[in-house]
This record gives C-alpha cells, sequence and structure tokens, in this order.
C-alpha cells in the first residue's frame, strides 16, 4: 500500500523496519521515505508502533531487521547522539529540559558549548548563538533565564532550537501540541513552515487529527506495527483517517468477542460508586461518572486524556481539589489510598512494577500486604501468622492459577500477566466492592490477556463493579458494558452496549463525535 | 488484531523486555546454589576464618570467658554499637538516614545528668526527662521527614549538629561528674548483675535486639516497614499508612539513642564531652555489614548482629594484639568494603 510522493529526492529512507517485544511485533516492515522539507504527519492509535519507530530513528532502540538510509547510504545508529551527528532531531513528548539550567545552556547541552582556552564555557558566544537561534523562532524567548521559568510552549520552542543549532535535516515533533494554546499551537505551525522552506524536514506525530490535516504534507497511517497508508494529505478527511487508524479487522475481532461472550448493555442493578465533580488541577476537570453492580465500564481516552490521574484521584493516591465520592449512595471520605481500600475500592495500578508491587517481596507476602490485619495469630497481637498467610496465599495462586514455582519465589521473577494477578490476589481477599483496572493487559501476551478479560467477567458475575482502563479500544469493545471516553482531562462522550464500537470510541477521544451533544469544545 | 497491539511500543517497549530479563535471571540463580550460599553465608564464613585466626594467634586470652564478660562484651562500646546499630536498622530498612543518633546519645546523657547533678531533680525525672527529649527528637525528625517531605540526610544533619549544640548549652560545654556515692539508682544501672556474670547494659542490649528482632520480622509493623523500603509507592497504594511508620522508625532511633545516653553516663557517673560520636559510624558499618548476609541487600536484624559482632571481634582481636587503633580503623574500613562488595558481586552474577 505505501506509496512515496513522487517528486524531489528522498533524503531519508527506512526500509523494512521490524522490532519484536516478548509477545508483539511492535514493528511490522516499516518503510518510509522523507524528502527534504516535507512534513509528515504519523497517526496511529497508542500501540500502533508509532513510538517504536522514532525510537529506531532516535538511535535509542536496535531494529530486528532493516535498515536506514540516509543520502543513500545506510547508516547505523547506536545511541541517540549518532542521530543528533547525523542531523536528526527529536523533540520528545516529555520535555527533556535540565530547569535550573538557562535557556541558552539547554539549548546547547550535549552539544558542545564553545570553548575559551579550551576548557572555560564561553558564555557571551553561547548566548549569541542561542539567541540566534530563538530569534529565528520567534516567541521572545530571553536565552538568559531559567528555563523552568517558562511556559512549556517556550520551552518546547527551545527544543526545536537545539535542533537548529544542529544543524538538523530532520526534526520529529512528538505530540507537540499537548499543553499549547490555540495561539501557541498557530506560532509552533508558522515555526513548522519555516523550518519546511528552509528545507529541514518535519515529522509530526499527533493524535489531533485536525492539526495533522492542517500542517503535514503527506500522512502516514500505521495500525498493528504496520505502515497502512501513506498518502499525501489532501487525500483524507478526518473521517477516512479515522477509519484507516482503527481498521476493519481489529474491530471485527473485538466485535466478535464481545458477541460470543454475550456481552450486553449495563446490569439493571443498583449504583455502587458514584464520583460527581472531581478536579485534579492541570489534569481532570469536573469528571463525574457512575457504576452499578456487575458493571463492566470501560475507560477509553488516548495517552494523555487523565483516565490515570482520575481513577488515582478517586482512589486517594493523588490530592483533588473537588469532588465527591459516594459509594451505596453515602458519602465517602477518600484523602488517602487506606480510606479507598477500608471504602472498598481498590486500584490496580497502570505501573504494576512499580506500584502495584514489592518486587523484593515473595508472591506470598505480596498478596497480603493488603490485608495483612485480617491473618493476626489472635485478634489483639498484630503478629502475622504464617499459616494463615500461606493457606490464603496458596489459595490465591489455585483460583488465579498464578504460575509460579512457589508461593516463596520473589514477585520480581514472574511473568507480567502473573505480577498482575497477584496484585488482583491481594485486592480480592479485601472484599471490594469496587475494583479500577488500569491498563492490566498492558505488556502481557495475548493469551494472559484473555484470562485478565474472563476474570473480569467473573468479577462483575459475583457482582463487584469493574472499571477497566484501556488504551487499546479493542478489548473495551470485547468486554465492557459501557464505555466512557476522556479527553484531555474531561469525561467527553458515552457508549453503552452494542453503541460500543472502535471507530465510535476514536472519535470520542480524537474530539470528532457524530453525536453533536457529546462533541464539546476542542482545546481548551 | 487489535489484541496483539500495545505491548512493546507507545512507552510499553521498555518495560517488557526487562521483565523478561528478570525471568531468566530468576531461575538461573536456582541452578548455581554455591553462588547463592556465598551471598548469604559468605561473610559469616569469613568472620569464623577471622574468629579462628584470633584465637591461634592469642589463644591464652582470645574469646575466653573472662574476655567475652570483661572486653568483647564491653557496656561502654559493645552495647552502644549493637543498640545503635538495630535501632538504625529500622530507619535504613524503610530507605531514610538518620545522622543525629550520635548526638542524641550526649544530649539525652547530659539531660539526665545535668537535672541530677547540677539542678538536684530526681533520679526518675532525670531519666524521664532524658527519654522525653528523645522521643520530641525522634517525632521532630520524622515530621520533618515523613509529613512535610524533607530529605532525611539534611534534616538528620542538622540534628547531628544543632543537638549538639544544645548539649554544650546544657553542660555549659564542661563535662559533669556523678559525686561518689550519689544517685545510686542511676549509678546501679550500669553496674553487674549476678547471672553469667555480665553487666545489666547488656541484658539490656539483648533484650532490645531481641525485641527489634521480632517487630522487624514477625509483626505487621515490620512487615510495613520492609514493603516501605522494597517500593514507598506501593506501600502506600497498597493502603499502608507510610507516613506514620516512617515516623516511628525516627522515634525508635532517637529514644534508643537517649537510653543508651543514659546507660553510657551511668556506666562512667558523669557526662563526658562528644560522648556518642565515636558510634555513628560503627552503626552504620555494622547494618550495612549485615545486610550482606542472610538476606542480601536487604537491612535485617539477625544481620545487624552478625554485622556489630564482626566489628567488635576485629576491634577487641586486634587490640589484644597490641595493634594501635590506626589499624583497626583500616581493617574496619577494609572489612565493610570487602564483606559489601562480596555480597553486591554475588547477588549481581545471580
Amino acid at each position: 500500500m505505501s506509496a512515496t510522493t513522487a517528486t524531489g529526492t528522498v533524503f531519508l529512507e527506512v526500509q523494512g523496519l521490524v522490532k519484536d517485544y516478548p509477545g508483539v511485533r511492535a514493528a511490522d516492515h516499516v518503510s518510509l521515505s522523507i524528502e527534504p522539507g516535507e512534513v509528515v504527519g504519523l497517526v496511529g492509535k497508542n500501540g500502533a508502533g508509532k513510538s517504536t519507530v522514532i525510537k529506531i530513528l532516535a538511535g535509542a532502540t536496535a531494529p530486528d531487521e532493516g535498515r536506514i538510509l540516509l543520502d543513500g547510504e545506510e547508516i547505523n545508529l547506536h545511541n541517540p547522539h549518532d542521530a543528533t551527528l547525523l542531523g536528526l532531531s527529536f523533540v520528545h513528548q516529555e520535555l527533556s529540559v535540565v530547569g535550573d539550567l538557562s535557556v541558552a545552556e539547554n539549548v546547547e547541552l550535549g552539544l558542545g558549548y564553545p570553548r575559551r582556552a579550551g576548557v572555560l564555557v564561553d558564555f557571551a558566544k553561547l548566548r549569541r548563538q542561542s539567541r540566534e537561534v530563538l530569534a529565528r523562532l520567534g516567541g521572545g524567548v530571553a536565552p538568559d533565564v531559567p528555563i523552568r521559568t517558562l511556559p512549556v510552549a517556550q520551552q518546547r520552542l527551545v527544543m526545536i532550537a537545539r535542533a537548529l543549532v544542529t544543524q538538523a535535516r530532520l526534526v520529529v515533533l512528538d505530540e507537540p501540541t499537548g499543553s499549547l494554546t490555540d495561539e501557541e499551537t498557530n506560532h509552533l505551525f508558522a515555526v513548522i513552515r519555516d523550518l519546511s522552506a528552509a528545507g529541514v524536514a518535519v515529522v509530526y506525530v499527533s493524535h489531533r487529527l485536525e492539526e495533522i490535516l492542517e500542517i503535514t504534507d503527506r500522512v502516514v497511517v500505521m495500525r498493528d506495527g504496520a505502515v497502512v497508508d501513506d498518502r499525501p494529505t489532501e487525500a483524507f478527511d478526518t473521517r477516512t483517517l479515522i477509519e484507516e487508524i482503527t481498521g476493519e479487522d481489529a474491530s471485527e475481532t473485538a466485535l466478535q468477542r464481545r458477541r460470543t461472550h454475550g456481552v450486553g448493555g449495563p446490569p439493571d442493578a443498583p449504583v455502587v460508586l458514584e464520583v460527581e465533580g472531581v478536579e485534579v488541577p492541570g489534569h481532570i476537570h469536573h469528571a463525574s461518572f457512575s457504576i452499578r453492580e456487575g458493571e463492566i465500564l470501560g475507560v477509553a481516552g488516548l495517552v494523555g486524556a487523565g483516565r490515570t490521574e482520575l481513577m488515582r484521584a478517586v482512589f486517594g493516591a493523588d490530592h483533588r481539589t473537588a469532588g465527591v465520592i459516594r459509594l451505596h449512595g453515602e458519602e465517602v471520605t477518600i484523602r488517602r489510598p487506606a480510606d479507598a481500600i477500608a471504602a472498598g475500592i481498590v486500584l490496580l495500578p497502570e505501573d504494576r512494577r512499580n506500584q502495584g508491587l514489592i518486587r523484593d517481596f515473595n508472591v506470598r507476602r505480596n498478596i497480603t500486604l493488603g490485608t495483612l490485619r485480617s491473618f493476626r495469630m489472635a485478634r489483639h497481637l498484630a503478629m502475622p501468622s504464617g499459616p494463615k498467610e500461606r493457606e490464603a496465599s496458596m489459595a490465591a495462586v489455585r483460583d488465579l492459577d498464578i504460575k509460579t514455582p512457589s508461593d516463596l519465589t520473589p514477585a520480581a521473577w514472574l511473568s507480567g500477566g502473573n505480577q498482575q494477578k497477584l496484585v488482583l490476589a491481594r485486592w480480592l481477599r479485601s472484599g471490594a466492592s469496587v475494583l479500577i483496572f488500569d491498563e492490566p493487559t498492558h505488556g502481557i501476551d495475548v493469551g494472559a490477556k484473555e484470562e485478565v478479560y474472563g476474570l473480569m467477567e467473573q468479577l462483575a458475575a459475583e457482582g463487584k463493579a469493574v472499571m477497566f482502563i484501556s488504551s487499546e479500544f479493542g478489548e473495551l469493545v470485547g468486554v465492557c458494558h459501557r464505555v466512557i471516553a476522556m479527553r484531555e482531562g474531561e469525561i467527553v462522550g458515552e457508549a453503552v452496549g452494542d453503541e460500543i464500537t472502535e471507530a465510535r470510541l476514536l472519535e470520542h477521544c480524537y474530539g470528532h463525535s457524530p453525536d453533536a451533544t457529546l462533541a464539546g469544545s476542542d482545546e481548551l | 488484531m487489535s489484541d496483539d497491539t500495545g505491548t512493546g511500543s507507545d512507552g510499553a517497549g521498555s518495560s517488557a523486555p526487562v521483565s523478561q530479563a528478570t525471568r531468566t535471571t530468576g531461575s538461573r540463580s536456582r541452578r548455581i546454589n554455591v553462588r547463592d550460599f556465598f551471598a548469604r553465608y559468605g561473610l559469616l564464613v569469613v568472620f569464623a576464618m577471622v574468629v579462628v585466626l584470633f584465637k591461634a594467634l592469642d589463644p591464652e586470652v582470645f574469646l575466653t570467658q573472662n574476655h567475652v564478660q570483661n572486653v568483647l562484651f564491653l557496656p561502654s562500646s559493645f552495647v552502644p554499637l549493637l543498640v545503635l546499630a538495630t535501632a538504625l536498622t529500622f530507619v535504613l530498612s524503610m530507605g531514610d538516614f538518620d545522622l543525629s543518633f550520635g548526638s542524641m546519645v550526649g544530649l539525652s546523657g547530659a539531660t539526665a545528668v545535668a537535672l541530677m547533678v547540677n539542678f538536684e531533680q530526681p533520679v526518675w525525672i532525670a531519666m524521664l526527662a532524658a527519654l522525653g527529649v528523645g522521643a520530641a527528637v525522634g517525632l521532630f525528625n520524622g515530621f520533618l521527614i515523613s509529613y512535610v517531605g524533607a530529605s532525611s540526610f539534611v534534616i538528620t544533619l542538622a540534628g547531628l549538629v544543632g543537638l549538639k549544640g544544645i548539649e554544650q548549652l546544657w553542660t555549659s560545654n564542661r563535662s559533669i561528674t556523678i559525686p561518689v556515692g550519689a544517685q545510686p539508682f542511676y549509678v546501679d544501672l550500669a553496674r553487674n548483675v549476678e547471672f553469667w556474670d555480665l553487666r545489666r547494659p547488656v541484658f539490656i542490649a539483648f533484650g532490645i535486639v531481641a525485641a527489634a528482632w521480632i517487630i522487624m520480622d514477625r509483626t505487621e509493623v515490620g512487615r510495613y516497614m520492609y514493603a516501605i523500603g522494597g517500593n514507598t509507592e506501593a506501600a502506600r497504594l497498597a493502603g499502608i499508612p507510610v507516613a506514620r511508620i516512617r515516623l516511628l522508625g525516627f522515634v525508635i532511633v532517637a529514644l534508643l539513642a537517649s537510653l543508651i545516653g543514659i546507660l553510657l553516663t551511668a556506666g562512667i557517673s558523669g557526662i563526658r564531652l562528644n560522648l556518642g560520636d565515636a558510634f555513628l559510624l560503627d552503626a552504620y558499618a555494622a547494618v550495612f555489614l549485615g545486610a550482606a548476609v542472610f538476606r542480601p541487600g536487604q537491612f535485617s536484624i539477625p544481620g545487624t548482629i552478625v554485622g556489630a559482632l564482626f566489628l567488635r571481634v576485629i576491634e577487641v582481636g586486634l587490640l589484644s594484639l597490641q595493634i594501635s587503633n590506626a589499624w583497626i580503623n583500616i581493617a574496619k574500613g577494609v572489612i565493610l568494603i570487602f564483606g559489601v562488595l562480596v555480597s553486591q558481586i554475588m547477588l549481581r552474577r545471580k
């Protein structure tokens, strides 16, 4: 399917890149070519392989197969520094600035400051150089102030200035407008047009399809690690882009699972959890939702939409400035995770390695950690009884089919899916009525994923309320009774029962809902 | 297949291969048991060899009953080392530091002695005041560190300096001696009792260590402490009252330091300047050495006991061979580096 624009000379060519991670092919024979001055949009769902391709180009990851040609010659990128030397420059979503250093120092950080007498930094020259490149970008950034005092938009300009200093021939912008105002975005676009006019190619990665359609010359669509479309931007509109991003096959598989498992709408049961008007400054704006007994409620959204932040705020892990939480109709005070757990709300964190498990603890101790008080030798003796702990952990290992040599094996030795089950086992014992799964299938293989879905369905069948956050909309389609969609910190839409399709969820998340009432205003 | 996406890219890429690596690491270690044995017990083997060596060099004295009673378990050096190292194990196991307990020893002793001698207060008020000051310092440190979020290194470094200043104010920067015959109860705290001819402070130390062992390894609080040390954020998300337990750690250290201040000043019938300073670094050495045995990489009370004993054996062994203090210090440093390194290397190979 891939087609190159016919005119001009290609200066960067990527041929047949393959990158495998355990259980998944993150890049599947990706081929791309880029001409000088071209602005290329790169789009795809979370996990479609965009980041993998960018990491390979940046020299941060080595491909398993394939090659990269620069001006027709094959290049080998061993580390990010190689890429910089060859004129490939990257502005990542998370800005890598050193906050306390000045703008000028950040512009040339790691590029070799101008020297005086061989050892001393020539600050006058450094300032002059960065003032020149910053002037090219406009925006009135002063070279002397510490970079942390600048708004994010200007910090991003400073990172682009780095690209100019290195005489970059290609600048990759990964989600550059994430926290920018309309005005700042327009300014960024002007900068991109200038770069393009000067012959610098730009790869623009974004979930914001209007921006892609506005600024790029050509759009490359990725899905499941492969490039599925590569055409001039004029050939697309928002709807066709969403169709390409979703892909028919994926929706079909998800829908099939939904049908074969007989997933319907939410059960007609009492509401368990009611959340109203949660505010987390900078992350969540006025989020309200509720969930019923036995319901699996999906939370869809693109990376950075605020799903994790909302759940952490409900769980008391992060501070919220407003918001009422009611459980079985009664308001509960949740200030810290312990409060939520006591009330019967538990969270299986997204980053289970760093937030879920105590990696040095064995399986048994990880399972009993959340409910340790229930294992006392005697009621008023705060000492856990070994046999009681053993019995419970053996039962959990058996019931959840946790693959481990013994329940005394360190948690760190288990595979991702089994680690996930450990955290789940911890909470199943607590008798929680609401279980929040944050990206529970992230990084685990297909078989283990199906097991996780099965567990969620089983919990729901037992009358628990299950919340399921996922970036893979297909699995939300396959499992959930209802899905709420988040975008930029707000809940922007909902799909119930058979309305849940991948295309519909994507439309909500990309801000192009067919339902006018849900389509909310776009950028803040 | 949407089921296959989502791993490996857009951020997941870094985590998946690592967990794979961890798994293979695990299975390999079970094959190589010799290495595992040395990671766990290597230091004990070295310890045993050192004991045998000293005994061979000095068979008449080393580790005879008299030697153990009066030299090895000397209340004025072994007891503070063991108790302070035990206390330190609590905070270190949670990933915190405490540098202030050496000064706390001096401040507590000075408080008790100054109240009795200069202000003619009864002994129970003096002792309660000393322990009270300890509790207050522990709460102060713990509050600033675990509730306000200050760095434990900086706060307790401030304590190291500041508490010494308070002690100097209290004592006008002079030694104070309890007159002979005065305060018999206080002075008797450090005297011999009849059982196996060991002095009372040694029994107190053993009691404290046993209690600490039970707390760390058998109670909920101890489990929570290890969980906090293993992964503070995961512990908090598991509902553990992290701040409260970290605070408790600082209170334990300051209280035990106060107790040591009382016992030391009872033993020498007065307060000397810089009474507790010498124990600060030795206590750290003992705890870190202890982290190289039994459960390598993890602080533990049994490990700390071994560490403290080892350091003390080196010290008295070399002393009885008439080797100068300079070399004793060098030997302690070498043992510390060696013990920790060996264990680290064994762990890494695993």
